[in-house]
């Protein structure tokens, strides 16, 4: 048994620790990062790669900049705000057009006024850096009809991680009621396991325990495949080849008619997806490192 | 070995012998002896008279007294500030001790005063010389004639008192120290019988009926002796009132306690306020006196004394001398070298335990402030500040208000808050502004980390983190509240270097967090998990 632990913690298992000092910030200087950190830099690195990302309608850089934007703004149909140096889902608007105003998809009310303030309140600083931001105004990704036959709210996203040019692992974050449509592991949402060769789905974790089928929704996702797959991990390794970072987490959305588009690049993505696929990364790390 | 590994070993053995080399001077070459370290008892007392002047009384004259300690090569008395209401106050000495005293011109209503203090005592022990002789008639100085005479609480001479003498008083030897042993184990033995709960509580003074009859029987043997009246601390409210004896022997004054079997000995937590069989607080005719006595207790070192009569202390000669010489006090210094130290501990529960606090030194300042303010208020504090943020963040979120004029609100409201508790309860204000900005620039800081918290994890993940913040705030304030660790510093700051060294060992550490072997503990079974297996084929 001890052995067995030793084995698990010593050899497998990837920790914060080891994540930090050995795996991200091993040969890499600060500007590597923005390419990840900066949503802006991101789209303005894939974008004319030629690797799809959600429709850029405007980035705001300061506030004067507003007016004229809003102009074409006010044009759109849905749209989604977010800051360029967002984390955790923070400070997203996404929109959707009624008869008088704009709606998120919870049912609030937007009018011209308030998304204004939104980007000001973005452009005027975050709380990670306190230091000024940009807006981004892209096109609103609706999720795929092979999700939303597994969950109707919110928009799922796929989850690859990549190292020194290798896909490792993969995962499917399926929003839950208790996650309140978003697509975070620790707001709620459900981890769902893609084995990396196929795209077939495996089990779903949520930090308690194993589930074969939508909590909420009761439907099973256990054993059905990824559509585009194939596409999904070619991105990935487009990505992989742009970036020039050796470890990262590649968030992919399936929209309904554009296929799949990568959503943000993280640098530090978070270990939770060992749980989920129930492999350690640390071994699979060594061994592409050696 | 790579380049950087190599460079840091070079790194820690420089630190380390750096260390070691300045340690060394110090205490071999420049004599810093480790004795400044050992930390003592010292006593706040406070000593509380309520005073009810009967009805008859009413107009006339009214005077409270109570005895209080001075300094002396036994104890160290500092006086704290106290309470007189309207009445006059002085301090007297006579033969009997000295004297605080409060007067009015006509009693009124019932009144309250206090006296308080803090004293530094030691325990003292006489070793007696065998070859000692017992003092021949007539043998004691003039001065000293008043401690032989009869008494009414000593009743020298009498037939009683001779008889007893005779029985007990060992024949065939003309050394002391016999004749003491013999006389204290009879006080002893007197004691043991006067001394049960029955007569304690009829005369409110226990086994003082032992201490008495060794005054008589030894002024009987010629030596000049005394009651001594005066407190046994005990933290709280447990102090008793006691009496004792001193005998004067070659030239000193000897301390005993028969009651408690201290021969020749008196322990630190011995009081003597006054000589003689009075009692502590006396009133004026007519005036009702409850006399309480408050003592709180703590360990401080040598250096806390020397530090209260003088800036520079013996253990850093000149060292921090530049420093309190432009006013900086050595408590704020001590807490400049303890955050250091608390910021590392923050470090460890981070990574090595695995707990998650907002930020680093956030939690490091707030058990620094905690030094200043205790722990419970300290800890008071921070709840409310987090509290008066959990109520606000969702209004405030709610009115669409952007995210740094929300922070300034809140900021306002945290400051109201905690003025508003500071005022509702009582505290004892040393220093307002010590006391209150250092705390409120850090907790004003900790709204803004917890309502970013707020807002990119939820109230959930937030509270968590600010339970697991509590514990490592009440880790580290324990820590830094040994006032070894603090006095060490202050001797030897050279230890910074050891914390430096720590955080090196830290930073190049890659082990797992202790809280990790749970969170991954899913890992563990993944091949026997037959649902997995079935799934994923
Ligand atoms: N263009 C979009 N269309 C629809 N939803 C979006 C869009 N952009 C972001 N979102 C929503 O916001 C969430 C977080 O977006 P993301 O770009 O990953 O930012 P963050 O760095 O804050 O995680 C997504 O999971 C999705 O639910
Ligand atoms: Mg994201």
């Amino acid at each position: 048994m001890l052995q067995k632990l030793a084995d698990v913690f010593h050899r497998q298992v990837l920790g914060m620790n080891r994540r930090n000092a050995d795996v991200i910030y091993r040969n890499h200087t600060r500007k590597d990062f923005t390419v990840a950190d900066d949503k802006v830099v991101t789209k303005q690195l894939l974008e004319p790669a030629g690797i799809p990302v959600p429709q850029t309608y405007a980035i705001l850089h300061e506030i004067r900049e507003l007016q004229e934007a809003w102009e074409r703004i006010r044009q759109l149909a849905d749209l989604v705000i977010k800051p360029a140096n967002g984390r955790a889902g923070q400070k997203i608007l996404v929109l959707k057009r009624t008869d008088d105003g704009w709606e998120t998809p919870g049912g609030t009310h937007y009018s011209a006024g308030a998304i204004q303030r939104h980007i000001a309140d973005i452009i005027y600083g975050t709380h990670a850096s306190g230091a000024w931001d940009r807006a981004i105004v892209e096109s609103r990704v609706v999720a795929h009809p092979f999700f939303r036959a597994i969950y109707e709210d919110g928009l799922p996203d796929v989850r690859v991680i990549a190292y020194e040019g290798t896909l490792v692992q993969a995962m499917c974050r399926i929003p839950t009621a208790a996650s309140d449509g978003k697509a975070n592991l620790h707001q709620g949402a459900l981890g769902v396991r893609i084995d990396l060769e196929t795209g077939r789905l495996g089990q779903g974790y949520n930090y308690e325990q194993y589930h074969p089928a939508h909590p909420d929704s009761g439907v099973r996702f256990a054993g059905r495949t990824m559509p585009a797959w194939d596409a999904v991990r070619a991105i990935s390794l487009d990505v992989c080849d742009l970036v020039p970072l050796d470890y990262l987490g590649i968030d992919i959305v399936l929209d309904e008619t554009q296929g799949p588009l990568v959503m943000e690049i993280n640098a530090r993505p978070g270990l939770e997806i060992q749980n989920v696929n129930r492999q350690g990364l640390r071994e699979q790390l060594t061994a592409l490192h050696s | 070995m790579s380049t950087s590994s190599r460079f840091i070993r070079v790194l820690q053995v420089l630190l380390l012998s750096v260390f070691l080399v300045i340690v060394g001077y110090r205490i071999l070459i420049q004599d810093v002896g480790l004795e400044v370290l050992t930390p003592e008892p010292s006593y706040k007392v406070t000593l509380r008279m309520d005073m009810t002047p009967a009805e008859a009384s009413a107009g006339a004259p009214m005077r409270v007294s109570t005895y209080v300690p001075a300094s002396n090569e036994r104890q160290r008395v500092a006086p704290l500030p106290h309470q007189t209401g309207p009445l006059s106050f002085e301090v007297t000495s006579d033969a009997t001790g000295r004297r605080a005293v409060w007067r009015a011109e006509a009693a009124g209503d019932a009144q309250e005063v206090s006296y308080a203090f803090r004293v530094w005592p030691q325990s003292v022990a006489y070793q007696l010389d065998d070859e000692l002789k017992r003092p021949a008639p007539g043998a004691a100085p003039p001065a000293l004639h008043g401690y032989l005479r009869e008494t009414p609480a000593h009743p020298v001479g009498t037939a009683a008192a001779q008889a007893r003498y005779e029985r007990i008083a060992p024949r065939r030897t003309d050394r002391l120290v016999p004749l003491l042993q013999a006389l204290f184990e009879h006080a002893a033995s007197v004691s043991e019988g006067t001394g049960t709960a029955a007569a304690s509580e009829r005369t409110g003074a226990p086994d003082r009926e032992g201490n008495r009859w060794l005054v008589t029987l030894a002024r009987q043997a010629h030596i000049p002796s005394r009651l001594v009246g005066g407190l046994m601390l005990h933290d709280g409210q447990a102090s008793r009132v006691h009496q004792w004896a001193e005998l004067h022997i070659n030239g000193h004054w000897v301390p005993f306690d028969a009651a408690h079997g201290h021969f020749a000995t008196l322990p630190a937590s011995y009081l003597p306020l006054c000589r003689g069989a009075t009692s502590l607080a006396q009133s004026s005719a007519g005036t009702g006196l409850k006399y309480t006595v408050d003592v709180d207790q703590s360990w401080t070192a040598r250096q806390e004394m020397e530090r209260a009569t003088t800036a520079a202390s013996t253990a850093t000669p000149g060292l921090w001398k530049p420093l309190t010489d432009a006013g900086l006090s050595l408590d704020l210094l001590m807490l400049m070298l303890l955050l250091p130290v608390g910021g590392s501990m923050v470090v460890f529960f981070r990574n090595v335990v695995g707990l998650e606090t907002y930020g680093t030194f956030l939690p490091a300042l707030l058990a620094v402030a905690c030094l200043a303010t205790g722990l419970l208020w300290g800890m008071l504090a921070f709840l409310i500040v987090t509290l008066t943020v959990a109520v606000l963040h969702l209004p405030l979120e709610r009115a669409g208000l952007m995210h740094t004029p929300r922070l300034a609100i809140l900021m306002v409201c945290v400051i109201v808050q905690i003025l508003l508790t500071a005022l509702s309860v009582q505290f004892e204000w040393v220093d307002l502004s010590y006391f209150i900005l250092f705390p409120v620039v850090i907790l004003t800081s900790t709204a803004e980390r917890f309502s970013a918290h707020l807002t990119e994890d939820g109230p959930a993940k937030a509270a968590k983190v600010t339970l697991m913040t509590a514990f490592v705030i009440a880790c580290s304030y324990f820590i830094m509240n040994f006032s070894v660790v603090g006095l060490t510093l202050l001797a030897f700051p050279e230890v910074l270097l050891l914390v430096i060294s720590f955080n090196v060992w830290l930073g190049r550490w890659v082990g797992i967090r202790l809280t990790e072997y749970t969170r991954f503990r899913w890992l563990i079974n993944r091949h026997q998990d037959p649902s997995y297996a079935t799934e994923t084929r």
